[in-house]
């Protein structure tokens, strides 16, 4: 276990770069665990021994080196090394993770085929709707989700076609999206919305407020505005998918370099069907469009260092709406609820608030 | 020498600590004379307030006028890591504001001489005793020597610490944060972060004991703060300015890129020593507030916060120990209370600078977000039942533990 233990740390979390690595090699004092890989590492501790970590025991002392922690896996662990079953994927394993934090993982029958997954926190006043970027899976909006958990309702998706939710259509397009998460939001029983989404999540978002302004209290798109030139834009960005390194650093401040885990999540991403039907041709003549007519109050969260959908479409797409407004977070990309979750939270409750919410 | 005056209360300093404490007592009805050796206003280092100190703000009426001076608002504070790659927010739940020290504490003590506070500048040299029991203090203004009768002499004097220096109160005894120089300057044409986060408190740290701070003390001024180990700062550093040079190059990246294009305001400073405790701290007729019995560490801004709480809380002991002719009751109660709230602060410091990634770690932990977010906005002493002190006193007993035992 200490040897698996430490092939993971060091070619997962540290990206190969700590090659001395060993079983007693501090893990906290020298910053070789960050949140984020503190996160992948307690999945990775779960999926292979069984050994899920109760929230009150991660405390340092069991993380100070592998041999602490293989000692606290041992004590926990439900099956053996050997047992482990492989089946499970890199994303149910994210899901299980997200179920051990109290978060909600529920599968809706939204009718005609569709199952809508979704993770749900419970709190107070209207539901937040979650919608990920394209490809991105329900456990995209984790930070978020505990960050709100307790305080705010809140319901994070899988798109039609990606993540847990099953479909039919196995390449919906955008037009499909919308019917598909209106049929689910149709199921709810509450029925006053935030739609708070990332990236082409916010297309599907601001033809939902379009369509129901009664319904749809705010809006909060983030990494997202208005695309002029779209036929170029979307070359450059197929292009990039095809060289991932390449999108990962145009997406975010500081890219995560691709490690096998990394690199099996995205494979599957982009080998999806849903991946490549989403920006139909219609799809491409409603770029331009998406913002007519939308009149709830709107609130766009731009990375400044996104270049994707740079700030400055964002701020194009807010001088088209009558009550919208621009916030861009600084040392951000495309992700800002991933990569500045806590100010990400911070500015959308300040919106809600001024909002009267 | 003089007639001497008389009052309820003398109080040495009119630092944050000394003003609150003073209003405070004006409140219950009792006569106040503060003496203070400066003239207002002057510099002092201590320039990010916490939430609760925003609340004490607040409740003393001084918000439009803070907003008026110009005072950035606080939405947070950010903390980021090694080599800048991974940070953390921290946000302020109850509003609260940076300050240049010398305006606030400057609008602190006007706001205390309109609650009757009487005023002395001047240079207290000693305390009068009767007995074992503290009834005054001798002072020099203008050149002359004045006595002032006290029932209670409250030591506001900061860091030069007045009463354990004259032996009245104990000595002082560093405390665990005392091995760090801490050198500052202001600047302006400082790079900020974007608005609504532009005003943040940023801490920028790369390994134990070796960190950095900006706070945006004005809408064009920014304080920069290197703290870093003493042997450090005599083996590399010839003077406060070698140890910011020091730091840009060494904490972090991003200091040196926000500071690309700053220019340095006055001159730059250093100061040693600033963590310790001094026990006991209060007596017959006398106590300490503020940094004159204790300050911990720079890192979390507690000090104005701490400071006025002291203030505050010290004010309803004095009246008490007047009118029931029993100080021993009320002041021990005041120790206790300050001693608890001190000892949180400490374990949550300390606890950051063993674990700094797990404490960001745990920052996502609903359970224990909540607790460490008001923690963190100054509510140490207010904290009975709460979960988060006993994990970080839990962890630092384990860790103390394995030092002891390596």
């Amino acid at each position: 276990m200490i040897e698996e233990l430490i092939d993971f740390i060091n070619n997962e979390l540290l990206e190969g770069a700590a090659p001395d690595l060993d079983q007693h090699t501090p893990l906290l004092e020298l910053g070789i665990l960050n949140s984020l890989s503190m996160v992948r590492l307690l999945a990775h501790v779960d999926q292979r021994y069984g050994a899920k970590i109760p929230e009150h025991d991660i405390t340092p002392v069991y993380f100070e080196n592998i041999e602490t922690l293989a000692a606290l896996i041992n004590t926990l662990s439900a099956k053996d090394e050997m047992q482990t079953e492989q089946s499970v994927s890199e994303l149910e394993r994210l899901v299980k993770l997200q179920e051990s934090y109290g978060i909600q993982s529920e599968l809706v029958d939204a009718g005609e085929g569709f199952k809508q997954h979704v993770l749900r926190v419970k709190g107070d006043g209207p539901l937040w709707i979650l919608l990920p970027a394209l490809g991105n899976p329900s456990t995209s909006w984790s930070s978020t989700l505990r960050s709100v958990q307790g305080r705010h309702n809140a319901v994070a998706l899988d798109l039609a076609g990606f993540g847990l939710s099953q479909s039919a259509n196995e390449a919906p397009s955008y037009v499909d999206h919308v019917e598909f998460t209106l049929q689910y939001l149709a199921t709810l029983e509450e029925q006053e919305w935030v739609l708070v989404a990332n990236s082409a999540g916010s297309m599907i978002a601001t033809e939902i407020a379009r369509r129901f302004p009664e319904k749809v209290k705010a809006l909060v798109c983030s990494g997202f505005g208005l695309v002029e030139d779209v036929e170029n834009w979307w070359g450059d960005l197929k292009k990039m998918s095809s060289n991932p390194e390449q999108f990962l650093a145009a997406a975010y401040y500081h890219p995560p370099k691709m490690t096998p885990a990394l690199e099996s999540l995205l494979d599957d991403v982009l080998s999806r069907p849903a991946y490549h039907s989403f920006l139909d041709d219609y799809a491409r003549q409603s770029i331009a469009k998406t913002f007519d007519g939308v009149m709830v109050p709107t609130l766009f969260v731009a990375g400044n260092h996104d270049q994707i959908i740079p700030p400055e479409w964002s701020e194009k797409a807010a001088e088209l709406l009558d009550n919208a407004s621009v916030t861009r977070l600084s040392r951000c990309g495309h992700f800002s609820a991933s990569e500045r979750p806590e100010e990400f939270v911070w500015v959308v409750e300040d919106f809600l608030n001024r909002e009267a919410m | 020498m003089d007639q001497f005056k008389s009052y309820d209360v003398v109080i040495i300093g009119s630092g944050p600590a000394g003003s609150l404490c003073g209003i405070e007592c004006r409140k219950k009805g009792l006569s106040v004379l503060c003496i203070e050796k400066d003239e207002f206003p002057r510099f002092h280092i201590g320039e990010s307030l916490t939430g609760n100190a925003g609340q004490i703000i607040r409740d003393l009426g001084l918000a439009d006028e803070m907003n008026a001076a110009g005072f950035p608002d606080k939405p947070g504070v950010n903390v980021i890591g090694s080599l800048s790659k991974n940070e953390f927010f921290i946000p302020i739940l109850a509003p609260t504001w940076q300050v240049r020290r010398s305006d606030f504490d400057n609008m602190l003590k006007r706001r205390a001489l309109e609650h009757g506070v009487e005023y002395q500048q001047g240079l207290v040299k000693d305390v009068i005793k009767h007995e074992e029991k503290v009834v005054g203090a001798i002072y020099k203004a203008d050149g002359v020597e004045h006595q002032v009768r006290s029932k209670v002499l409250v030591d506001a004097s900061g860091q030069n610490t007045f009463l354990s220096r004259k032996g009245i109160a104990g000595k002082r005894e560093i405390e665990f944060f005392s091995q760090q120089i801490a050198s500052f300057a202001h600047y302006k044409n400082v790079e900020r972060d974007l608005p609504p986060f532009s005003t943040n408190t940023t801490i920028l740290y790369s390994k134990q004991y070796h960190w950095s701070w900006i706070i945006p003390i004005s809408p064009d001024t920014d304080s920069l703060g290197i703290v870093i180990p003493k042997d450090l700062y005599y083996k590399e550093c010839k003077n406060p300015d070698d140890a910011i040079e020091w730091g840009m190059e060494h904490i972090s990246p991003e200091i040196r890129r926000r500071f690309k294009n700053a220019e340095r305001v006055g001159e730059s400073q250093s100061m040693a020593d600033f963590s310790y405790r001094i026990e006991p701290f209060v007596g017959d007729g006398w106590l300490c507030i503020g940094d004159a019995h204790r300050f911990l560490d720079p890192i979390f801004s507690y000090g104005v916060s701490f400071a006025m709480k002291e203030g505050i809380k010290a004010a309803d002991a004095i009246k008490r120990a007047i009118d029931g002719n029993d100080w021993k009751t009320p002041f021990y109660e005041y120790r206790d209370w300050s001693n608890g709230g001190q000892q949180i602060a400490a374990d949550l410091i300390r606890y950051f600078w063993i674990y700094p990634i797990f404490f960001g770690y745990q920052m996502q932990n609903p359970d224990l977000r909540d607790e460490v977010i008001r923690l963190l906005g100054g509510c140490c002493f207010d904290c009975e039942g709460w979960k988060a002190p006993t994990i970080f006193r839990n962890a630092i007993e384990e860790y103390d533990r394995k030092q002891m035992a390596g």
